[in-house]
């Protein structure tokens, strides 16, 4: 029997609004908890009141216990009947964004948490905006601590409408608006006693409908070149295929040089293979000897990405020095990694209230996000991120260290 | 035909992809190897990142304490793998006579922090690939794939770069080195079914024997077999599935300091 | 050494309980047992170790050593050259509890910091900070006798931070435990040595010593009501030994109101002498590389010595200039126009032996009133919080029958009482 693929989710919202008590609640209800686990959760959490327990699982560390909040992003596991989970714990607090975008880039969903009595909070717009530059699309809203608003349907209809408005503002649809209490169970595994007005479904019956990202084998090929080996004097080129397919014999095309050859053949350590899908790491040799290196991208003649060196994007800043227009940046993009500045700052936006802070900027802020104009010493082979993910996202590189995230909105 | 990836694929291709990216940035790492069933799977993927030829040491942190075992295992692999084996011993704490009869933690800091800190210095490797998993324990909870360690060896969990789209922090200054944590998004059953595909030699203590056996294997001093009847991999898994006990639980100190500390919190003596 | 084979030796602790306590009760009716002990024997006032806590004064009670000697400096130190917290235990313990070194079978209940227990000849089952029940019992083949009597291995304590009724609840099923551990080793061994502690007085004082202090406080009565029950056991035990036999009762340190919990390190910071790492929590961990000193619970000063910890700053040839200036910062140190401070010593006035580099560079004694406390992330310098009792170092006592008023001495230590029973054996 093979091991099913888990689903990847993220639970994002305003610090305090509930994600932990929520993640303890899941792995409580889906009996994930290991026994020992559960002692000493219950141990620690007995000098805090108990209704936190769930809390104190994910709080490990002594630090955070201190602090109250989250700190970092925190992997969970648990399943239900229909799959595995695993979850990521993003944190609320607004220092902590940088770690947030860490997790809910490598999740397929996101559950967007509000809370019922404080509602709309400069977090669970900044996390929303955050998952819409991310490309999720599948989203969850829950109104968490409905026994403190007496599960009033109205404060729901209130809440509910007010992040409406919002997340369309910024595209994104949710599939469900689910009430719950994640401290009492409400509407989590067990639909609600206490809400006979709400006729959606359970929490876990809404995870449950979530897909998994799809392969992206029936794209054009991209396969970024991540290196280069020499085995037993055979030079090998290895990479991992990000879109599409590949085979022996097929012709290839190698950007930015535009050198065109064929597939020689596909390499795997012990196994036998001609043929190799999206997502796979492979070697591979070509037909003729031409010279590959890092960065340099594969495709198929008539297919190819486009290769420029200028082009619009949507890039959030996410360090605390703030960045001058005049700083050199490195962007990486695959594998693909060019010095680059950016040209114009069209516009400065407040990532949380969407304010346009300024037109033609020289600057950005810590954890603001700029329309720009990025322009590559070198050319670069891009896509739009709405075609393809893998070559239209991209990071900026800062003495060494990653400071922005990006999504390519137009190519020049 | 319609071939595609299974859980298992998905995880080695990642692995792979991050075994690639560390070596593609930094070309002097090596691998730290404790023969054990998460560092033996990730020497697994290290082969098969390389075809067979690993193009960098392994790096084994001996305490000499280790079961005679894992010691028969390490040699009979690394003959039979051809790997370039490097063998690291705090040979002064070793000559003084360090062992866990002094202080357990004093002796894990003199022969295995220590060892490998002088191994560190010694062969001036950039970055390390570990074996460790998300689910062993909370704190691992907050690793990154690449993460920084400082000249201390020290690990600013508060602070860490962001790491988003499979890009990571692949640069590190001169005092610093990176862990790369290749099995990171792995769980326990996942390590113990790749292992059964691949068919992966690993040593037979973790194996039932007399009703009892080994989640874990470290020192023989420290290792405290749990009771099972598991002698075959499927009977693991099996075992794993129904009884839920952490599996460091046979690695008893982690949890007492936190009672610890909770209990004289709550008389005001912290 | 080897006690008469018809002589018993039997050493009662009875945690933080102060001097003027015991000759309060004793007088008013409370412990009537405890006044007949002290008008047969010798009832003195004794001295505490510096720093006044228990896992410090234990271990000097049953090694007879300094803490340089033994090693144990607090309920928390560092790793070595690491600014990681570690809690050390008993195997951290670098002297032998005298009961090793006595050719008897003894049985030892309840020490503080005698965990994990260690096989003996005998019984030991330790005290706080106990974890895991399996690793507090020797032999273990005692475990399931003590589960069927619901022991205890201690109060919780974090019930007081709920519910001063629920913890009111379980110290008392802890103690109820307590004796009925006591009276089935005593009488179902052959021991020459019983010792036993009670650690719930302490944690009652923690909480309530204003109810002690407040005849009409609503707990005034259950906190007396403790005390009675712990003197009944005494007249028990008083009860079962014979004119040969030596028993000894006494506390580890003494106890007194709390006004403010004080907080050193946020001096410490004040004063720029203590900083963390730009953006860091304030925490051990996150020291900065230019600190100078810092503190550990209660009031042990560390000076952050380039050639000891990871980002050590002072080099020792500033040692005098600095310490020099923490005694003048901290015996300025006033609240409420009150002293802080009663007394600072240096490492080589209170401390020698082996491991006195471990010792804290400054050890700080309270006046009255002040609890010291390391904690970094503070509201402030000072605060009150839920604790109304603090300990004390110059008010234990001591309680003796069968030993001589010489062999006690007018203000013994509780290092002095391995010295004293030993006086008793030939």
């Amino acid at each position: 029997m093979k091991t099913q693929t888990p689903l990847n989710f993220v639970i994002v919202g305003h610090v305090d609004h509930g994600k932990s008590t929520l993640i303890g609640r899941l792995l409580y209800d889906t009996n994930s908890l290991a026994p020992d686990k559960l002692a000493e959760v219950k141990k620690i959490s007995e000098a805090h009141g108990r209704d936190t327990e769930f809390a104190f699982l994910l709080d490990h560390l002594e630090e955070e216990r201190k602090q109250g909040i989250t700190i970092d992003t925190t992997q969970v596991f648990f399943k239900t009947e229909k799959r595995r989970y695993v979850i990521i714990d993003a944190p609320g607090h607004v220092e902590f964004v940088k770690n947030m975008i860490t997790g809910a880039s490598q999740a397929e969903a996101a559950v967007l948490i509000v809370d019922a009595v404080e509602g709309v909070k400069e977090q669970t717009k900044r996390h929303s905006y955050m998952l819409s530059m991310l490309g999720l699309n599948q989203i969850i809203v829950v109104i968490n601590k409905m026994d403190l608003v007496e599960f009033s349907q109205e404060r729901f209809d209130k809440v509910r409408n007010d992040i409406q408005e919002f997340l369309d503002s910024i595209n994104i649809k949710p599939n469900h608006y689910i009430p719950i209490s994640g401290i009492k169970g409400d509407n989590i595994a067990n639909r609600s006693g206490n809400m006979d007005w709400y006729n959606g479904l359970t929490f876990m019956q809404s995870l449950d409908e979530l897909k998994n990202n799809p392969a992206n084998i029936e794209k054009d090929l991209i396969l970024p070149v991540q290196d280069v080996y020499k085995v037993d004097d055979k030079r090998i080129n290895v990479g991992r295929i990000e879109a599409g397919k590949i085979k022996a014999g097929d012709a290839i095309k190698i950007l930015p040089s535009n050198q065109e050859t064929a597939i020689k053949s596909i390499e795997k350590f012990l196994e036998n293979t001609d043929e190799a899908l999206s997502g796979e790491c492979i070697g591979f040799t070509t037909q003729d000897s031409v010279f590959l290196d890092r960065g340099d991208i594969i495709c198929r003649s008539g297919a190819e990405p486009v290769v420029t060196d200028r082009f619009r994007a949507n890039m959030f800043w996410m360090s605390r020095k703030p960045f001058s227009q005049d700083e050199k940046l490195i962007i990486r993009c695959a594998t693909q990694e060019i010095r680059c500045k950016i040209e114009v700052i069209e516009k400065r936006i407040n990532s949380s209230s969407l304010e346009l802070l300024e037109e033609n900027a020289d600057k950005l802020e810590n954890l603001e996000v700029g329309e720009v104009v990025i322009k590559t010493k070198k050319p670069i082979a891009i896509k739009k991120f709405s075609q393809v993910q893998e070559l239209g996202r991209f990071v900026m590189i800062l003495n060494e260290n990653i400071v922005a995230g990006g999504i390519i909105t137009e190519l020049d | 035909m319609s071939r595609s990836l299974d859980h298992l694929d998905k995880l080695e291709n990642q692995s792979i992809f991050i075994i690639r990216e560390a070596y593609s940035q930094f070309r002097n790492i090596a691998l730290l190897w404790s023969i054990g069933k998460d560092s033996t799977t990730l020497m697994w993927l290290v082969r098969k990142a390389f075809f067979g030829k690993i193009p960098f040491p392994i790096l084994h942190i001996d305490t000499t304490y280790k079961f005679k075992e894992i010691y028969d295992f390490r040699d009979k692999y690394a003959k039979e793998w051809g790997l370039n084996l490097i063998v690291a011993r705090n040979e002064d704490a070793v000559a003084n006579g360090m062992g866990p009869d002094k202080s357990k933690f004093e002796c894990c800091n003199q022969l295995k922090t220590i060892a490998l800190k002088q191994a560190i210095a010694r062969e001036k490797f950039k970055a390390l690939l570990l074996g460790i998993r998300r689910d062993e324990h909370g704190i691992r909870a907050k690793e990154r794939v690449f993460s920084p360690r400082d000249e201390d060896f020290e690990w600013d969990y508060k602070d860490q770069p962001p790491e988003l789209w499979d890009q990571y922090k692949t640069k590190a200054t001169e005092e610093e080195h990176l862990r790369v944590h290749p099995l990171l998004g792995w769980i326990e059953v996942d390590i113990w079914d790749y292992v059964k595909r691949e068919n992966i030699p690993i040593p037979e203590l973790y194996f039932a024997k007399n009703g009892k056996r080994f989640r874990s294997i470290g020192c023989e001093c420290c290792c405290g077999p749990v009771e099972s009847d598991a002698d075959t991999i499927d009977k693991i898994v099996q075992e794993l599935k129904t009884t839920q006990i952490s599996e460091r639980s046979g690695r008893a100190q982690d949890k007492e300091d936190d009672y610890m500390m909770q209990k004289l919190r709550s008389l005001g003596y912290m | 050494m080897k006690i008469d084979t018809d002589k018993k030796i039997v050493l009662i602790g009875l945690d933080g309980v102060p001097y003027n306590m015991i000759e309060e009760f004793s007088q008013d009716g409370t412990m009537p047992n405890m006044a007949k002990l002290i008008s047969d024997g010798v009832f003195r006032k004794s001295e505490s170790t510096i720093p006044e806590i228990s896992s410090v004064a234990w271990s000097s009670t049953i090694t007879g050593k300094n803490p340089g000697e033994h090693g144990i400096f607090g309920f928390t130190d560092l790793h070595k050259n690491s600014y990681q917290l570690k809690f050390p235990n008993f195997n951290d313990l670098k002297e032998e509890p005298f009961w090793q070194q006595w050719d008897c079978e003894s049985v030892i209940i309840n020490v503080p910091s005698t965990y994990p227990s260690h096989e003996i000849n005998g019984v030991h089952i330790s005290g706080f900070v106990s974890i895991d029940i399996n690793k507090s019992v020797s032999p273990s083949s005692l475990i399931p006798t003590l589960m069927d009597m619901d022991y205890r291995l201690d109060v919780d304590s974090s019930k007081a931070h709920e519910s001063m009724d629920l913890f009111l609840e379980d110290l008392d099923k802890t103690l109820s435990a307590r004796i009925d551990c006591y009276r089935y080793l005593w009488a179902n061994r052959s021991w020459q040595f019983f010792m036993l502690v009670f650690t719930g007085t302490d944690r009652l004082m923690h909480f309530l010593y204003e109810a002690y202090e407040d005849k009409n406080h609503k707990y005034h009565d259950k906190f007396l009501e403790h005390f009675r029950k712990i003197d009944s056991v005494i007249g028990e035990i008083s009860e079962r030994i014979s004119d040969k036999d030596t028993l000894l009762l006494m506390s580890d340190h003494g106890f007194e109101r709390l006004d403010y919990d004080v907080y050193l390190n946020r001096l410490l910071i004040d004063e720029n002498l203590l900083s963390f790492t730009a953006g860091a929590n304030p925490s051990l961990e996150n020291i900065s590389n230019d600190t100078i000193a810092f503190v550990m619970d209660p009031g042990r000063v560390y000076i952050n010595y380039s050639d000891k910890y990871p980002r050590g700053y002072v080099d020792r040839g500033d040692k005098d200039k600095i310490i020099s200036k923490l005694k003048t910062l901290f015996s300025k140190l006033k609240i409420s126009n009150k002293n802080v401070i009663r007394d600072i010593y240096t490492k080589d006035e209170i401390f020698f032996g082996k491991y006195i580099d471990d010792a804290p560079d400054l050890t700080l004694v309270a006046n009255e009133g002040f609890n010291l406390k390391a904690m970094m992330k503070t509201p402030g310098l000072y605060s009150k919080g839920i604790f109304t009792g603090k300990h004390t170092q110059d008010t234990a006592f001591l309680l003796a029958k069968g030993i001589s008023s010489d062999a006690i001495g007018e203000k013994p230590k509780v290092s002095d009482v391995r010295s004293i029973l030993e006086s008793t054996i030939k």
